[in-house]
């Protein structure tokens, strides 16, 4: 993604509406994406949108060319994220394994079988990642389901690589293991070939 | 599953693709289970992506912000933001900082400055030396408090309205003040006062302190003593420390019988000790303020309602410190040696031979020996014993 440029940056700090507008058009798709993977579906996830939004042109001022633009627009997807995640914990909401979201995007209008066993891994994934600490978790995400470079998850996370490389490490582990526990049904193609 | 890679193995295999395996290539079920790892983690990428918003939900959400920020900024000050800056906390601690110095100062500080009302004493930084031979000096503080140091007095104004005496007598005329009131320290003991007139005397050498009040309460608290002591008018304490042993000695300085007393007039408008007291103090401030012919008409009117010998001598004394003040100091020498010998039986007496000694001792040492004797003589444990002991001793080995 293009980078804006240090004008563009002032007319947005200086509070020209059509150029906020557009820089958060640019990033509105990955504001959205990153939220959803990250806090799941959920009914404030509109809000924390907003609240992405609202604190990228507030704070862009603060923003230093040591990393790419959307990368510190992820750090506050993270940051707000994070508080979202927090704030359930202390409400003592639990993760959704089964949201509606999810299950429309494995519909398969032509194999009735594949999406109820697509929706079966699915719903064994979530519970494999809800075992895994908010910190483990979010390094997870944006490393393997948003591909992400290790060096930009520890921008976003504002961690060191290091301290990064061994969450993902240690998620990895961890989620392979409640993968594994979870006994992963197989897909029905591959049942027929099962000896 | 003996031979097979374990689960978590596989899982993790599934996790990072490009990890080759020789078990795997040659393993079946291993492949397998691999293949429906990867299927799953491929399922959640897939399902990880947000549904799916009504065509015009982005451009609102986006102009929603952009007007919610541009309200924000123009609605004023942002609290939560200006205090997000790093200068913002130091910028808000200078006003605090001011308040705060503004109330303490005032408290803390009453008897910062301070300056020389009469006397000729050594001023070093806040210490004051009050010279043996010479007139007592008087120091008026910042809040009208007075502090007269005797002759041959050391003591040092501190901030925080604290006076340490480390030898001699200072007397003072405190100025009401409870929030922070004035605390005379000595080595021996601590004196608390809030508005009154009381004396606090120290001998070097004999580790004694003396306190007596004239008006008002004190409150004396010391190393020898077990619990503090409240001081009432015309009471006096001896804080002492004799070796391990505290000695503390407590007197109600009452009118003291004499034997050739006059048989006293029983008035019907006796005036309480407290009043007459008092009277007799202002007729000292006039002294030492320089107003001496307002101080002759107190001292004249004073010796009208003179209710006792007491009076009468602590009035001759007053006279002859007049005398003193006004430069008479011959005139001064013969009305302190009046008083010694009409009221030798009472401290006034004492206090007036000892007063004699200390103007003889520049002149004429012949004479300041001989009236230490009479005075050691004639007071044996005496109040000036310890000083004119020493004082007696330091003339003979001057002496060729």
């Amino acid at each position: 993604m293009k980078e804006p440029s240090p004008a563009t940056l002032a007319r947005v700090i200086a509070g020209d509406r059509a150029v906020q507008g557009a820089l958060l058009e640019k990033h509105y798709g990955f504001i959205r994406r990153m939220l959803f993977r990250l806090v799941g579906s959920s009914a404030d996830l509109e809000d924390l949108q907003q609240t992405v939004m609202m604190q990228v042109l507030k704070s862009a001022h603060r923003y230093k060319p040591t990393a790419s633009f959307q990368t510190w627009v992820g750090s506050i997807c993270v940051h707000v994220a994070r508080n979202a995640l927090r704030q359930r914990a202390n409400r003592g909401e639990a993760v959704s394994s089964d949201e509606p979201s999810f299950e429309a995007a494995l519909v398969d209008a032509d194999d009735p079988h594949a999406t109820i066993a697509a929706r079966q891994q699915l719903q064994c994934c979530q519970l494999a990642l809800s075992s895994l600490s908010t910190e483990q978790r979010m390094a997870f995400v944006l490393r393997v389901l948003d591909g992400h470079s290790v060096d930009e998850v520890a921008a976003m996370m504002g961690a060191a690589k290091s301290t990064t490389r061994m969450r993902l490490y240690w998620g990895r582990k961890a989620f392979a293991r409640a993968l594994a526990a979870q006994g992963v049904a197989l897909p029905s193609s591959l049942q027929e070939q099962a000896p | 599953m003996t031979g097979h890679l374990a689960p978590a193995r596989l899982a993790r295999l599934a996790l990072e693709p490009g990890g080759g395996n020789r078990h795997l290539s040659q393993c079946t079920q291993c492949q397998q289970q691999l293949a429906t790892f990867r299927a799953a983690i491929d399922t959640m990428k897939r399902a990880s992506q947000p549904p799916e918003e009504a065509p015009f939900a982005p451009a609102k959400a986006i102009a929603a912000a952009v007007s919610a920020v541009a309200e924000a900024e123009g609605s004023g000050l942002d609290v939560r933001a200006w205090f997000q800056r790093p200068t913002a906390w130091v910028l808000a601690a200078i006003p605090v900082a001011v308040l705060a110095v503004a109330v303490w100062w005032p408290r803390a500080m009453p008897a910062d400055g301070f300056r020389l009302i009469s006397g000729a004493p050594l001023i070093s930084a806040r210490s004051i030396d009050v010279a043996p031979n010479g007139p007592a000096a008087i120091i008026a503080l910042s809040d009208g408090t007075r502090i007269q140091g005797d002759p041959g007095t050391r003591f040092e104004i501190l901030t925080g309205a604290r006076v340490t005496l480390a030898k001699g007598r200072v007397q003072l005329w405190v100025t009401k003040r409870p929030s922070s009131p004035l605390r005379v320290e000595t080595a021996e003991a601590s004196v608390r006062v809030v508005g009154t007139i009381f004396s606090v005397s120290r001998v070097d050498g004999r580790h004694v302190t003396q306190v007596e009040v004239s008006e008002g309460l004190v409150e004396v608290t010391g190393r020898s003593l077990p619990e503090s002591r409240r001081l009432g008018v015309g009471e006096s304490l001896d804080v002492a420390v004799a070796g391990d042993e505290p000695v503390v000695s407590t007197s109600a300085p009452a009118p003291e019988p004499e034997a050739n007393q006059e048989p006293v007039r029983k008035e019907p408008t006796r005036v309480p000790t407290r009043k007459r007291k008092l009277d007799i103090e202002r007729v000292r401030s006039r002294v030492r303020a320089g107003q001496f012919a307002e101080a002759r008409t107190l001292l004249n009117a004073e010796r009208a309602n003179a209710q006792s010998q007491s009076d009468t001598a602590e009035l001759d004394i007053v006279e002859a410190e007049m005398l003193l003040a006004t430069g008479r100091r011959d005139e001064a020498l013969a009305a302190y040696l009046t008083v010694s010998e009409r009221h030798r039986s009472l401290r006034q007496g004492e206090a007036a031979l000892f007063a004699a000694v200390q103007l003889s001792l520049p002149n004429d040492r012949a004479r300041a020996t001989e009236l230490l004797k009479r005075s050691l003589e004639r007071y044996p444990t005496g109040r000036f014993h310890q000083e004119a002991t020493d004082l007696l001793a330091a003339l003979k080995n001057r002496s060729p």
